[in-house]
């Protein structure tokens, strides 16, 4: 569990992280996407303690830590927020400029 | 919350000083033009006010004090204190200030037209006040960092009414090196002022005079006494760093007359008098002190001597008799030091506004150029005659008095080369004096100039200003009643001021009588030998002295060489230096971003090693089912993941993210997080359908474009982005495994169990969210809500920049029959869902995110099915309306909290019993039903502002 959970992250991670790097900007909005994901799983895996069953209280003897969880919770909300920002800002782009080449963009003219 | 306490005094005082401040915001609302016209008078009424103000606190309150605690832990308060000293100043300034709000009711107009510039009347009266309100708290400042923080704004008013015209390039650059010296010396200041509290455990100003002695003894004494002195010594332009000053004279004249002659400058000494209680404590102060006024009262006579426009002249006198006061505080001769003070400022401030007079007669600016006015302007002459005579120390006027008290303090040292150098200094002022005045009114004019209508208006200020300092001159007891307190408070022991001559007169009234005979002399021999010789007798004088070493410093300072002429060549270098720094900004984002993840590596490589504990490493000796069912979902989450960064289409790479992240989702819930898992799957469906839509939204030729082979991308630039995903994923990897061998304590988590127990709610996260970190949920919807906001307005002007209101009409094929009815089927269910999730938000999965999500995932399954128009037209909006609505209501609930229970989102509601069980009915489900509103809401703003332009594929 342990080993599991932080090499999928990571893997995300670096994928996203690739994605990110990428000259077309739609492979950039996944990119960041995918990082996103993989930061969620990453505190995730911070849990301090594991169980069998969710954090409700009739079952709080084998509940799972309930911080990281309201943490990821406002994360996946608030990375949603950046996504749609993100994807709204390559749109002006391809409508400006007429192109979506991140390499291309490099003045803040129109 | 601790009620408003009530008004007193110390409230009148603080309430005195931001009334500039408010005034000045109010400023920029004065448009359109028969506004511009009267932005005069709310200026000056604003000064008059506060000078009654100032009186009428003084005579019914004595000292008053007002005190607001800011940082206890560092016994950091904001005080001000209307002593003596304070309230001379504030009368001056106050005083002055109404005289140039007039005065610049007639000036402004047509020196705007002349520079041809584009600000107007309101902004420069808004700056003014704003300069005042600056310098009133300055001198009312009774802590070191309240000081410092007014201290900075003069500078910061000063800087931007010296480059009021922003499109001539001497006044930008005059600016600059105002701002620079100023606030660059103000920096040392402020160093000062760290150590001060640091050493002496307080910085308030009353308590620091009882701890004189620790001061005194600490090893940061002289550092601390050097940097006050170079901060006053640059705030006051004294020598070295005065060379600022007459650059500034490119600022219109009233700023010049307020600022920089009669408030801004005497910052410097205000200051020195302010602190005269540590004046002993610090080592080596006062001979610094005395050692700044001797050289630059010397410095700044010889450069008025050789100027030649009418503001430089007066600029270097500025320059001088500050260097005067200076060396008087210097010397603790605290009486005639203030009395220098108040009477060179009404002096100089009137000396200022009769030069605009003359030059807006004449439009000419150059003494060389100027003479036989006093035919024409004969009150103006007078005025200026008053003035300038004054300054120089002729009776009956203030000047008189002040050149008394100076010879008096500098022969009572017993040191004769003060004396001397005072001495020499008073010669020199009749003769720039006289420059000033006998050039311009008197003597033959060498060229004929015709002579423009001036306005009476104008002359109005400097005649009262002339006529207070006769009036002063002839009974310098009102004066000395303002003064003496404020040296009382500066020396800390009353002081009385005799300012007399005295039978038989004493020294003073000699030297001051032979200082003017000498002077008149020097002027006289330079009038008859003609400027052109005087110019090059200087020469030869000064090449011969330039052999004594001590003279070279003199010509050093005085040509505006030496340090203004280092200053104004390191200039280009510092831009040098900053396009050389920009060169890291190479404009490409792939740049940018791989700096980014350069620092996190780096970091994790430094820190990575440094861990304790590490996992065992990975033994797979028994598999259980859910490890296997996590193992798979693992897999296929990374395969999709490298899958959709291969994959060429747009579209396949899209939904293959998607995929990767109900397979998170399902991550989570194996992991025991339903709130989460719904959250997701909800997060990521929408997530899906906006991406597709954008990509709706860009011409195919574009996305065509993009998605042929990124060959060209060198191979350098492909291999370091490999390299660092790699590094970034093994780095993510690296520290999860760190954090889990090194877990923290599980109290924290555990005892939400028990207080959610208390509260009656089962759900734990829910819970968390909502009851025990209610803040930082409240700020995480006001920051998506911002990034929803945002959204929309960026696409509010879409692709030609026209307005939005132009709905897409044109929705594409068709959506089949199949998904339509679909759709409508869907959707209610859905919205049952959201709503299931709201109402049992306690106890089972889901809350406000998930039924807020669910509500817009059911509308946007609408738009896919029915089409955009449709369903705009059947559906009320409520994007930003909706968005506003709920992070109202979460703020009510936080303030009912507070009002109701002493912390904000504290929660609150009755807890009926019903049918034998207690209902809890708490502002929690308002809380989360704010959530709800501003989650959907701020989904769908973006689906609206995404789906409303058309755009040809």
């Amino acid at each position: 569990m342990t080993w599991l959970l932080a090499l999928t992250a990571g893997a995300l991670f670096g994928v996203g992280t690739w994605l990110l790097l990428q000259r077309d900007a739609i492979r950039l909005v996944l990119g960041l996407s995918l990082l996103l994901g993989a930061t969620n799983l990453f505190l995730f895996s911070c849990s301090v303690f594991r169980g069998a069953a969710a954090p409700y209280v009739p079952v709080a003897g084998q509940a799972t830590d309930p911080v990281p969880q309201a943490l990821v919770l406002t994360a996946i909300v608030i990375g949603f927020g950046v996504v749609a920002f993100l994807s709204a800002l390559v749109l002006t782009v391809a409508w400006r400029m007429k192109t979506l080449d991140a390499d291309a963009v490099s003045r803040l003219r129109d | 919350m601790e009620r408003f306490p009530p008004p007193s005094a110390g409230w009148a005082l603080a309430l005195l000083i931001a009334l500039p401040f408010a005034a000045a915001a109010a400023g920029p609302l004065l448009r359109g033009a028969r506004l511009r016209r009267v932005a005069w008078w709310p200026a000056a009424a604003v000064a008059a006010l506060c000078l009654s103000g100032f009186v009428w606190l003084r005579a019914s309150h004595g000292e008053v004090r007002f005190v607001l605690p800011w940082i206890p832990a560092w016994n950091l308060d904001l005080r001000l204190r209307l002593d003596g000293l304070a309230f001379l100043f504030a009368v001056l300034v106050t005083g002055i200030g109404v005289a140039i709000a007039v005065y610049s009711a007639r000036y402004l107009d047509e020196e705007l037209r002349n520079h041809r510039s584009t600000r107007s009347p309101a902004t420069f009266h808004a700056l003014l006040l704003f300069f005042l309100g600056s310098m009133l708290g300055l001198i009312c400042a009774d802590e070191l960092f309240t000081l410092y923080a007014f201290w900075e704004a003069t500078s910061v008013s000063s800087f931007l009414l010296i480059g009021l015209h922003l499109h001539e390039r001497r006044a930008r650059a005059a600016a600059i090196e105002a701002f620079a010296i100023t606030a660059g010396a103000g920096l040392l200041l402020f160093l000062a002022f760290i150590c001060i509290a640091a050493e002496a455990g307080a910085s308030a100003l009353p308590t620091l005079a009882e701890r004189k002695v620790a001061l005194a003894t600490s090893p940061l004494a002289p550092w601390i006494g050097l940097f006050l002195v170079v901060g006053a010594a640059a705030k006051s332009a004294q020598a070295p760093l005065h060379f600022w000053l007459p650059s500034a004279m490119v600022a219109p004249t009233p700023v010049s007359a307020f600022l920089h002659s009669a408030t801004m400058v005497a910052g410097g000494v205000f200051l020195l008098a302010r602190l005269g209680p540590l004046h002993d404590a610090l080592p080596g102060f006062r001979t610094l002190v005395v050692a700044l006024g001797a050289i630059t009262m010397l410095a700044g006579g010889i450069g008025a001597t050789g100027a030649h426009r009418l503001k430089a002249i007066l600029a270097w006198s500025t320059i001088a008799q500050y260097g005067f006061v200076t060396l008087l505080l210097g010397l603790g001769a605290w009486g005639a030091a203030t009395f220098a003070m108040a009477g060179h400022a009404v002096l100089k401030a009137g000396l200022f506004l009769v030069a605009g007079v003359v030059t807006r007669a004449t439009g000419e600016t150059d003494v060389r150029r100027l003479g036989a006015l006093a035919r024409a302007m004969p009150v103006t002459a007078g005025v200026t005659f008053v003035l300038a005579l004054g300054l120089a120390g002729l009776p009956p006027s203030v000047g008189f008095w002040m050149k008394e008290l100076t010879y008096g303090a500098t022969i009572d040292t017993g040191v004769p080369w003060i004396a001397t150098a005072s001495f020499v200094a008073g010669t020199l002022t009749l003769v720039y004096m006289l420059r000033f005045c006998w050039r311009v009114f008197v003597r033959r004019a060498t060229t004929r100039r015709p002579l423009r209508a001036r306005r009476a208006w104008l002359l109005g200020p400097p005649l009262v200003l002339a006529l207070l300092s006769l009036a002063w001159g002839i009974a310098p007891g009102l004066l000395a009643s303002l003064t003496d307190p404020a040296a009382a408070s500066a020396a800390g022991r009353p002081i009385e001021t005799e300012a007399t001559v005295g039978w038989p007169p004493h020294g003073a009234f000699w030297l001051g009588l032979a200082s003017l005979a000498v002077g008149a002399a020097i002027f006289a021999w330079m009038e008859r030998r003609g400027d052109a010789q005087v110019a090059a007798g200087a020469a030869r004088f000064g090449a011969a002295r330039a052999a004594l070493p001590p003279a070279v410093l003199f010509v050093a300072l005085v040509r505006a060489g030496g340090p203004g002429r280092t200053f104004r060549r390191s200039l280009p270098a510092l831009d040098a230096f900053g396009r050389f720094l920009a060169r890291v900004q190479t404009g490409r984002l792939v740049h940018y971003l791989l700096f980014l993840a350069a620092v996190p590596i780096a970091s994790a490589l430094w820190l990575l090693p440094r861990v304790e504990r590490w996992p065992e490493l990975l033994a797979i000796d028994r598999v259980s089912r859910s490890g296997l069912a996590l193992g798979t979902l693992a897999a296929a989450a990374v395969g999709l993941a490298l899958a959709a960064a291969i994959v060429r289409s747009h579209i396949a790479s899209i939904l293959m993210v998607g995929v990767v992240g109900f397979v998170l989702a399902l991550i989570f819930a194996l992991l025991r997080a339903p709130d989460v898992a719904l959250v997701q799957v909800a997060v990521e469906t929408v997530g899906a359908l906006l991406l597709l839509l954008v990509l709706s939204r860009i011409r195919m030729t574009i996305r065509e474009a993009a998605m042929s082979p990124q060959g060209s991308r060198p191979r350098a630039g492909r291999i370091a982005t490999l390299l660092a995903a790699g590094a970034a994923g093994a780095m993510v990897a690296a520290t999860s495994l760190a954090v889990q061998a090194n877990l923290g304590d599980p109290a924290l988590g555990r005892a939400f169990f028990e207080r959610s127990a208390a509260i009656h709610v089962d759900a734990v996260v829910t819970a968390v969210l909502v009851d025990f970190r209610g803040l930082d949920t409240f700020v995480e919807i006001v920051v998506f809500a911002a990034a929803a906001l945002g959204t929309a307005l960026l696409l509010a002007r879409g692709a030609s920049g026209r307005a939005p209101g132009r709905q897409a009409t044109r929705d594409g094929r068709p959506a089949g029959g199949v998904l339509r009815t679909t759709t409508r089927l869907v959707f209610p269910v859905v919205l049952i869902f959201a709503g299931e999730h709201i109402i049992n938000a306690a106890t089972a999965p889901g809350e406000g995110f998930s039924g807020g999500l669910l509500t817009a995932l059911s509308i946007v399954l609408l738009y896919v099915g029915m089409g955009y128009a449709p369903v705009e037209r059947a559906l009320p909006a409520f994007g930003r309306w909706g968005m506003v609505a709920g992070i109202g209501l979460v703020l009510a609930t936080g303030l009912a909290g507070r009002v109701f229970r002493g912390s904000f989102l504290a929660h609150l509601g009755p807890t009926p019993t019903i049918g034998g069980e207690e209902i809890h009915l708490t502002t929690h489900a308002l809380f989360d039903l704010g959530i709800f509103l501003v989650v959907s809401s701020g989904v769908l703003a973006i689906f609206r502002a995404v789906g409303q332009r058309e755009e040809l594929p």
